[in-house]
This record gives C-alpha cells, structure tokens and sequence, in this order.
C-alpha cells in the first residue's frame, strides 16, 4: 500500500489496474502470454497481488449507514437538532451531573455490509452498530426501548446497575411490539458495551444487536482533547453456518480501504475499539508504522501497555491512544490475517507535516 | 388485396407488413377510433377524479410517518367528512419494511420494502371523529391521528 503516498506509484497501480481489466476477459492466469508467445511473469502475477490488495470491486451505499460518520457519531450527533429530539435529550441537573433520555428501538433492516452483500440485520434504531450511547460518570441514564423487530429483544448495558436493568434474564425479555424503560446511573468510566441478551444469545449478536457504551471520567480535564473514533470490530455469518463470511470495523468489509479515515499528523488520536465479534474467539487490532497506547476497558487514566498489536476477546475492548508522526496511509486490520482479507482491513490518512 | 398479400407472407413477418400500404392506413385508422372512443369514456371520469380527490403524500423515514416535505414526525391528519382522499406512501427507509393502515376503516396498503410507494385510496365517511394510522409492522412508534372533521367538504 506504500504506493498511495508516492504518485509514481500510484500511475503505475491505475495501468495495473487497466491491465487487471484487460486481463479479466481470459479465462485463466496459466494463458497469459506476451506477444512473442512466452509467459509475461510481470503482468501474470503482480495485478493479481494488487488485486487482493485493494479489497472489493464496488462500493457500498451509504444513504443508511456512513462508516465514516459513525466514527465520530455519539448520543445522535448526526442528526439535525429536530430529529436529535426524537432519539436523545440532555438535562442538566442540579448536582451538575446531566439526565440523559434516549429512545433506542429494534428493528429488522437488511443491510449493505460489503458492495451487493446484502445481510438480514436486526439492528437498533436501523443500524450496525446500534448508536453509540455517551455519557459521563455519575449522569442518569434513562433508556425506553421500543422492541419493533419480528422477535424478543432487549437492551443489556455492561457497567454497574441494578439487577432489574439487566435486561438479560428470560423474564426481562422485551416482546415484539412492547418497550422497557431502563434507568441506571453510568458508571464506571471507561468504553463499554450494549447488547440484546435473547436466546439464542449468540444468534442475536451476530444479527448486529450492538453498540458501544462509553463513559468519559468525572473530571472533563482527565483526557486530553483527542480526535475520537469508535470502532466495533464485528463479522456477518451470511450463510448462517456458524461462522463468518465478512468481518469489519464497523461493519462495512473494506470500507476504510476506500475511503481511508482522516486524521491529522501531530494530533492525539483516540480509539474506542470494542470488539463485538461472534464465532471466533478473538479477534485483534493492529496499527502499521507507529505505537499506541493502550488502556484496557477504559478504566484507568494510566496506560498499561505501548504495542501495535492489541488482541480482544468477545465483549472486550480497550482505549488506544497513539499520535501520528509521519503523513502518509497508515493500514490497520485485524492480524488474523483472514479476517483482513475478508474484511477488517483498513487505511489511516495522515495529513499535513512531520512534527518534528 | 391485402389477403393475397397476406397467404404469399410468412406467418412472422405479417404484423411488419401490415404497417407498410394499404394495410398500414386501415390499421392508424382503426387505432384513431379506438383512441377517441377510449378519450370519449375517460374524460369525464378523469375530469371529476380531479375536481374531488385530494392527494396527501406521507413519506417513512427514520422510523415516523412525515407529511411530505413536514418536519413533525406521525403528524396529525385533518380529514372533512365526506372528502375523497389518496395516501400516497413514500419508503425512504432502504432495508425496512414498511406500510400504511387505518385500520378503523379497514384499509392497509401492500408492504414496502423500501425506495417504493403505494397507494390508499379512502372515502371518508361522513361522520366526524378520529381514527389511527400505523405502520403495522412498526406500530409502536409509527402511529398518528386521522381527524374527521365536519362540513368543509373539498
């Protein structure tokens, strides 16, 4: 990928691509000749190579869910202040904590998770990943949800609360049609997770019922202003075989190979990376060129490990912080490396000049 | 003429030289009688859908029912007794499935999955009082009020 940076590259990639083009009408790599009849070993293997390299042909629409918006999208951001209203409203209270009122539904939505790949979510409020909710340590939380898909749902938040919020037990399932009101104070601080807790669990997460959960410490000085990006790592059994066929930072295969997420050089850079990732046990992120910080499950201000390589179980997640130092793409993916050619592979654009 | 014509052609090309000569004037004949004779019978009827129908196209998008071009989600729809009325919907949510019912009078569109439309044509009835429209798959937030008002007939 180091010729998206130089242009004499990158010349050199569009004929490859042409050529890849021109290539497609024959039927098989062994037929490849030049004119004088012997094998052309240039052209026979190496648009193949950048072939695999550039991810899928197409690209997905992004009328009902930007993965680019979604980045840095919480608490309905991205909506205009009317429609904000519908989903999510703010009171400050005397104590100077806020009640924060969301309206999450579930809902059945196919999706586009890779260009023509067309899956039968279940989503909250049409999306995959459900909306990131955001509050700060010590706000009230307080959640109706409306269950408007075609089985029982509900929301489960991890983080303390009472047992009746749990919303995990079979009682406390949420029948088509019906909604719960759930309340609970957010705590502890840190990046966390919702999900729907029906049986069978492990069908109702990987039909997309998700979202992070992140709550920023008391104190609004004890991170320091960062560009702030959520990224669910998550995969799509779109045969039903029990295991996945797509796998993606925020569910779109490939996405950010073709529209590489923009960050400035110089600036602190911070992920809130939850892994929501069904049938395989693990999965991992890994960040090219540089180091970050890490800071499992968010809850603490003192970073634990500087690696490049972070790996997550089901349902764990972790803060990472790193600043770019050189402009220039950046890959990361996840380093199981079939997950990254199926998917979670992806491109940081770093712009403006080196710090020095 | 055009039956000799017509024995001496293969079976398939017949229609093609039925336009061509003599045979291609009878048939715009015919077609012109068919044309105003319809034109005859439809303009009345056409004439009078317009004078008395009134259009309401309700657009679904994010989960609410909009009057189109509206900013209030599940408006409140004020209907005169009497007044003939076509919903026309409008899916602008791709993946989701939606529809338009009242189901007080017993009326549903076809289901629509999205980039589509239908449409409900109603005869109001003439007394006053209110009834519900839903999305019947979405009914728990995709509700509003269909006021019958008296008088004021369109």
């Amino acid at each position: 990928m180091r010729g998206r940076a130089d242009p004499q590259n990158r010349r050199w990639s569009r004929r490859a691509w042409l050529r890849l083009a021109g290539l497609g009408s024959l039927t098989s790599g062994v037929a490849l000749a030049s004119q004088d009849g012997q094998p052309d070993l240039v052209s026979a293997s190496a648009p193949d190579h950048l072939g695999a390299a550039m991810g899928p042909v197409g690209r997905v629409s992004t009328e009902s869910f930007d993965p680019t918006q979604f980045l840095r999208t919480w608490n309905f951001s991205n909506l205009p202040a009317l429609e904000r209203e519908r989903f999510y409203r703010e009171t400050p209270k005397l104590d100077g904590t806020t009640l924060r009122e969301y309206e999450l539904f579930a809902v059945d939505r196919e999706i586009e998770i890779a260009p023509g790949v067309f899956f039968p979510a279940w989503t909250y409020n049409g999306q995959v990943p459900g909306p990131t909710i955001r509050a700060t340590a010590g706000d009230h939380l307080r959640i109706n949800f409306v269950n408007q898909g075609s089985h029982p749902h509900g929301l489960h938040f991890h983080g303390w609360h009472p047992p009746g919020m749990d919303g995990a037990l079979a009682e406390q399932q949420v029948m088509p049609g019906d909604s719960f009101l759930y309340e609970f104070d957010a705590e502890p601080f840190g990046v966390h997770l919702y999900h729907c807790h029906a049986n069978p669990l492990k069908r109702h997460l990987h039909k997309g019922l998700y979202g992070a959960f992140i709550v920023d410490p008391p104190s609004a000085s004890a991170r320091p202003p960062a560009d702030e990006l959520v990224m669910v790592l998550n995969g799509f059994d779109t045969n039903f075989d029990a295991e996945n066929e797509f796998y993606a930072a925020n569910t779109v295969a490939s996405f950010y190979l073709q529209e590489p997420i923009r960050v400035a050089v110089g600036q602190l850079v911070r992920m809130y990376v939850v892994n929501m990732t069904e049938f395989d046990l693990i999965n991992s992120l890994h960040l090219h060129g540089m180091f970050f910080d890490v800071f499992r499950t968010g809850t603490s201000l003192t970073t634990t490990e500087s690696t490049d390589t972070i790996m997550l179980c089901q349902g764990e997640r972790a803060i990472l912080e790193t600043t770019f130092r050189y402009p220039g793409d950046f890959m990361f993916h996840g380093h199981q490396a079939e997950f990254a050619e199926l998917g979670w592979m992806g491109l940081f654009r770093a712009e403006g000049t080196r710090a020095t | 003429m055009v039956g000799r014509q017509h024995r001496r052609l293969q079976p398939g090309r017949r229609r093609i030289r039925r336009w061509q000569g003599a045979g291609g004037a009878v048939a715009g004949v015919l077609v012109a009688a068919v044309a105003v004779v319809s034109l005859v019978i439809l303009l009345p009827l056409s004439v009078s859908t317009r004078a008395a129908v009134r259009n309401i196209t309700l657009v679904a998008r994010d989960m609410a029912f909009y009057v189109e071009g509206g900013t209030v989600p599940n408006p409140t729809i004020r209907l005169a007794a009497g007044e003939e009325v076509r919903f026309v919907l409008r899916n602008l949510d791709p993946g989701i499935t939606h529809n338009l019912a009242i189901e007080g009078w017993e009326l549903e569109t076809a289901y629509l999955d999205g980039d589509a439309s239908a449409t409900l044509r109603v005869h109001v009835p003439d007394q006053p009082g209110n009834q519900t429209y839903v999305c019947v798959p979405h009914r728990g937030m995709m509700r509003g009020v269909i006021e019958v008002v008296a008088g004021n007939r369109r």
